[in-house]
């Protein structure tokens, strides 16, 4: 053979590094002692790995050691717990307007029952108006009776007074029990002096209907406040996490 | 030392470990950037820039040969420091080998192995300086499997590892690298083994 083709070069350079299987590397025997450029070949091929292995090696000129700042860590070290701690707090907070939220919602059982309690005397109110307006047409028919009425309660007792509430002209019938003393103790009070402020005083009336208000609008606004607070720090915590995932990438 | 340790701290972010990991393949790392680039500089930016890189990228590690691994790294940035050379051509391979003045061979750090009488040692200085010019004459895929295996050591199965490619093409590579390389020491004939010399003879 006074040619090598690219495949008998390829065996034979894997020959030499011991690459080839069992049946080829007999193959490549058998060739190797009938063919002297075969032979050939394999020692300059032989010498010239040995002298490329026996090159010199180069040691590295420095020590190759890495600092936070070259691959970014010192940033990292602070923010990483920085963000972290960020993101723990606002889910804290988040979770503590949501108990709030909760808590409100149920105690607004009774929240929702104080409006109801304070529009009550409002209800009352309405219908001692029209009550009034009914009595002073007819007042001077029914002033004794009114009257002779009147004295019997004024001579009862708080409970008696209640029963007298209850009268026809019906004025404080809707009176749930919560209603304040005052404002059950008014007509009593006035019962005493004469017929027409029997009717209930307008005073406390008016007063209970701005509690109401002002109490029904300090829980809406109560309510506003914490959805507002809610939503603000539900998306910050949708933002720290988002901002969290992105650093790990 | 605890090799699948370390690496493990260092995928926790511990530096420390990392550097310890550095220190076991630095001369490794370094040598094949040499091997592959010819330049002292540009081998130790290579360097510097696979170790930043491998720790970057730990969390892509998956087991396997952590050297393989981290060659594979350097040799990347090899390839993109000789794209970038492509694109700027300024200076040739050539005209970097410090092997070529002995004072500068002497302060890049070079491991000379044996030291015998001078006269060996200046012929054996001519051998290095005659491959690793021939080395540096091959085109960059064979380069790069000649230096891995027939340089560094390395067996087919790492260097398809660190070159990305199947083992056929490792072994026709290598073979097709280890001809261009007796032909270009043809030039050398004098430093040659007689077998050399005897093909020029029979020629």
């Amino acid at each position: 053979m006074t040619h090598l083709t690219d495949h008998d070069l390829e065996q034979l350079s894997a020959y030499l590094d011991g690459e080839l299987g069992p049946s080829q590397m007999a193959e490549i025997e058998a060739r190797l002692q009938a063919d002297p450029v075969l032979q050939r070949t394999l020692a300059q091929l032989s010498w010239m790995t040995a002298s490329l292995k026996s090159l010199p090696a180069h040691r590295a000129p420095r020590r190759y050691r890495l600092t936070p700042e070259m691959v970014g860590q010192r940033a990292r070290t602070w923010r990483v717990p920085a963000l972290r701690l960020a993101t723990g707090a606002v889910a804290m907070a988040l979770a503590a307007v949501i108990g709030l939220d909760f808590l409100g919602s149920a105690g607004g059982v009774s929240l929702a029952s104080a409006p109801q309690a304070f529009q009550a005397p409002a209800v009352a109110q309405d219908s001692s108006r029209a009550a009034q307006s009914m009595t002073e047409k007819t007042e001077e028919e029914t002033q004794p009776a009114v009257g002779a009425e009147a004295g019997a309660a004024a001579g009862t007792p708080f409970a008696d007074s209640l029963r007298a509430s209850g009268s026809p002209s019906g004025a404080n019938s809707s009176l749930p029990l919560e209603t304040p003393p005052v404002a059950l103790a008014a007509p009593a009070m006035s019962a005493t002096e004469s017929a027409p402020r029997l009717t209930p005083s307008p005073a406390p009336a008016p007063l209970s209907q701005d509690a109401a208000q002002t109490a029904g609008g300090q829980i809406s606004s109560r309510a506003g406040v914490l959805r507002w607070s809610e939503i603000l720090l539900g998306a910050g915590l949708f933002l720290l996490l988002a901002v969290q995932i992105m650093n790990r990438r | 030392m605890d090799e699948p340790g370390l690496i493990e701290d260092a995928q926790r972010g511990d530096l420390e470990a990392f550097n310890s990991l550095i220190l076991t393949y630095q001369d490794q790392v370094y040598n094949l950037a040499y091997r592959i680039l010819g330049d002292p500089l540009a081998a130790d930016d290579a360097a510097q820039e696979a170790f930043i890189s491998a720790y970057k990228g730990l969390r892509r590690y998956r087991g396997g040969s952590f050297r393989s691994w981290l060659l594979r790294i350097v040799t990347n940035a090899c390839y993109d420091e000789l794209r970038r050379r492509k694109r700027r051509p300024e200076i040739g391979m050539e005209d970097l080998n410090p092997l070529d003045d002995p004072e500068e061979a002497d302060a890049s750090g070079v491991l000379m192995t044996d030291v015998g009488d001078p006269e060996s040692e200046a012929q054996q200085a001519e051998l290095a300086r005659a491959l690793e010019d021939c080395l540096s004459g091959l085109p960059d895929e064979f380069r790069l499997v000649a230096v891995l295996v027939d340089v560094q050591g390395h067996d087919y199965q790492e260097a398809s590892q660190v070159l990305g490619k199947p083992l056929g093409t490792i072994k026709s590579r290598l073979a097709r690298a280890r001809l261009r390389m007796r032909d270009c020491l043809q030039a050398h004939w004098e430093l040659l083994p007689a077998a050399f010399r005897l093909e020029d003879e029979a020629m």
